[in-house]
């Protein structure tokens, strides 16, 4: 999997590569606008991480110009212009999603793989972990061939974990994933443990092993290690 | 006092005494000239009397002529005399005293030296005198009055364009946005008065818009280096096999970058709240946005294990999205935050208000300051206090009313409008 990230900014840009790359894919980096088209124009990539304010031009002029040569890859806006306007006519011109700065690696990475997974299976989508199975499409959950019953917060959870496999999410990650990035929430933050336990004790409760890992104060992993 | 009256006052008291002395002049010249007459009739009627005085057979002491009182008077030894002075007479008719004009003089007659003194009535001088000098004091009078109606009335013309600069100056705010643009007038000071005034308001929007300017251009460039803060603590807490101390340290960056980030973005929210740039209005029906929100925030809700009753009727108004968004946001956020464990929540929407109740302890500290900025409730925790800061904003915007109660044990939240 081949992902270029535009972003002009250095540091966050290694971030999101790093990050990434522990995902197992194949990262290129693109600074400024020119070199942004370049990139883009030469390679065919799965996904393109753009970033709208560049040196040297506008972030959707890419995205333009790549749907133009009927790229097939996915886009994913990333912009901290909290415009309206932005994000509208960035899905207008056929990115496929927007993700406001500042954002969580996690959250982006979750992004990364819903997108990439909705572009190469048109049909069944299916997620399985040891004796877990989601099915996407339904919005079902099976453990061990049986179903079972997760409230829409569960669910969303759930699959969030499954996106960030063996990683650490802060809460503040799942918070936002959960309930929106929503100002001044900061103190709500309980509402994740009361979700965290309730998933956990369904996916026991169905025969699961417990996968949910408590991270010292930081936050939770999902790991079958 | 306005200075129209002031100088009314003024010009008033003036003409009072211009008045005063006016007729005191008058009435002083006048009767010196009469005077004056009088004295001339009077030393012209000397030979003549002498010569009536010489024919006489005997000399009375008094003789009264038709208007005229003639004294007499003998003296011992004569020495010339003649001098003149006003007098009264009692008149026995008319029961009172009557001005005369006196002249006394010493002359000999058939040898004998006299002291003669020949008195003329005033009375018809005075009248005349009297009618001329109530003839120019109502003249004067009528002028008097006749200039000050006048001045009152040009004043009220010339200051005219001054009270439509006052009125403008009343009417002027920052968040139009327009600098003053007093109407033009013929006066010289009114004319510099308002280029000043349209100089200073140009120049304190622009200052205002600037400082309001960088505050936002502050917020959004804070966003970057904290997105990369956030960004590398993420990285940092994937390494395993870090030991407690450490994890513990990151976890604090971790959380004062988070708490950072959410107050940059509050900041950032008010400021273009302030800067009026949600301008991308619609017409939204609350209902529908109040149902959206309580379905994005039903992990917060479910977790607390709170029931939410609504009532809501189709009500739609013309706002920004995003203001709406952000409005009903904090307003649920606030009912969810300060709500006891298995509380209630109660939403209703009509024509004309939006009420948001929730269960709860009292208020620790008073009503009014809940609108404020960083104001916090005790149990809350380390919560920022902009949410309802940023209602009231959002209210101010749209002419919304914003009211709190607190009764018992529910906290009442009242959007309400007109219309």
């Amino acid at each position: 999997m081949k992902i270029l990230i535009i972003e002009d900014e250095p540091a966050l840009a290694s971030s999101i590569e790093q990050y990434l790359e522990q995902e197992g894919y194949l990262c290129e980096l693109a600074y400024t606008f020119a070199e942004a088209m370049i990139k883009s124009g030469a390679h065919e990539y799965d996904c393109i991480l753009v970033d709208l304010t560049l040196p040297g031009g506008n972030g959707l002029d890419v995205i333009r110009a790549l749907k133009k040569e009927h790229s097939k890859a996915g886009i994913i806006i990333i912009s901290a212009k909290h415009s309206l306007d932005d994000k509208i006519k960035g899905l207008e011109i056929g990115s496929d999603d927007y993700l406001a700065k500042p954002f969580h690696l996690s959250e982006l990475n979750a992004r990364i793989k819903a997108l990439l997974r909705r572009k190469q299976f048109n049909g069944e989508q299916r997620i399985d972990f040891h004796e877990i199975s989601v099915w996407m499409d339904k919005q079902e959950v099976k453990v061990n061939q049986e179903f079972l019953n997760l409230t829409r917060s569960e669910y969303r959870l759930l699959l969030y974990f499954l996106a960030n496999r063996n990683r650490v999410l802060s809460k503040e990650s799942i918070a936002e994933h959960l309930a929106g990035d929503q100002a001044d929430m900061l103190d709500s933050l309980d509402f994740v443990y009361s979700h965290i336990k309730n998933l956990r004790k369904k996916l026991v409760q169905a025969g699961a092993e417990d996968y949910i890992q408590a991270v010292y104060g930081m936050g939770y992993k999902f790991s079958g290690q | 006092m306005k200075l129209l009256q002031a100088t009314g006052r003024y010009y008033l008291a003036f003409s009072l005494l211009l008045f005063v002395l006016g007729g005191w002049i008058v009435y002083l010249a006048l009767s010196y000239f009469i005077d004056i007459e009088t004295d001339e009739r009077l030393m012209d009627a000397k030979p003549a009397l002498q010569f009536q005085l010489t024919e006489m057979d005997s000399l009375p002491a008094i003789l009264v002529i038709s208007d005229d009182v003639i004294e007499i008077s003998p003296l011992p030894d004569l020495e010339e005399y003649e001098h003149f002075s006003d007098t009264t007479f009692w008149d026995p008719i008319e029961k009172e005293f009557e001005p005369y004009r006196k002249f006394t003089f010493h002359s000999t007659i058939k040898g004998q030296p006299y002291r003669i003194a020949l008195s003329h009535t005033k009375l018809d001088s005075e009248a005349l005198m009297m009618t001329s000098l109530f003839a120019v004091l109502g003249i004067l009078l009528l002028l008097l009055l006749a200039i000050n109606l006048f001045n009152r009335y040009l004043s009220l013309q010339l200051w005219r364009p001054f009270y439509r600069t006052i009125q403008q100056i009343r009417g002027f705010t920052f968040d139009k946005g327009e600098p003053l643009t007093p109407p033009q007038t013929r006066i010289e000071e009114f004319e510099v008065l308002n280029n000043a005034l349209e100089l200073m308001t140009t120049k304190v929007l622009r200052d205002y818009r600037s400082l309001k300017q960088f505050t936002e251009n502050a917020s959004h460039e804070i966003q970057t280096p904290l997105a990369i803060i956030r960004s590398k603590v993420e990285l940092l807490i994937q390494r395993e096999g870090r030991d407690e101390k450490e994890l513990q340290a990151i976890q604090q960056i971790q959380e004062a970058a988070s708490r950072l980030s959410k107050l940059n973005s509050s900041l950032l929210l008010l400021a273009r709240i302030e800067n009026r740039q949600y301008t991308d209005t619609h017409e939204l029906s609350l209902k529908a946005l109040i149902e959206e929100k309580l379905d994005q925030l039903e992990p917060l809700i479910s977790a607390k294990n709170l029931s939410v009753h609504t009532r809501l009727a189709e009500v739609s108004r013309n706002m920004d999205s995003t203001l709406a968004e952000v409005l009903l946001n904090n307003l649920l956020i606030n009912a969810i935050k300060h709500n006891l464990p298995d509380g209630q929540i109660e939403i209703s929407l009509q024509q004309g208000q939006l009420r948001v109740r929730n269960t709860g302890t009292p208020l620790t500290g008073s009503p009014e300051g809940l609108f404020e900025r960083f104001r916090k409730g005790a149990e809350a925790g380390p919560s920022l206090g902009l949410g309802l800061a940023i209602v009231k904003e959002i209210c101010g915007i749209y002419g919304f009313d914003a009211g709190y109660e607190y009764k018992e044990g529910w906290h009442t939240l009242l959007i309400s409008w007109a219309g």
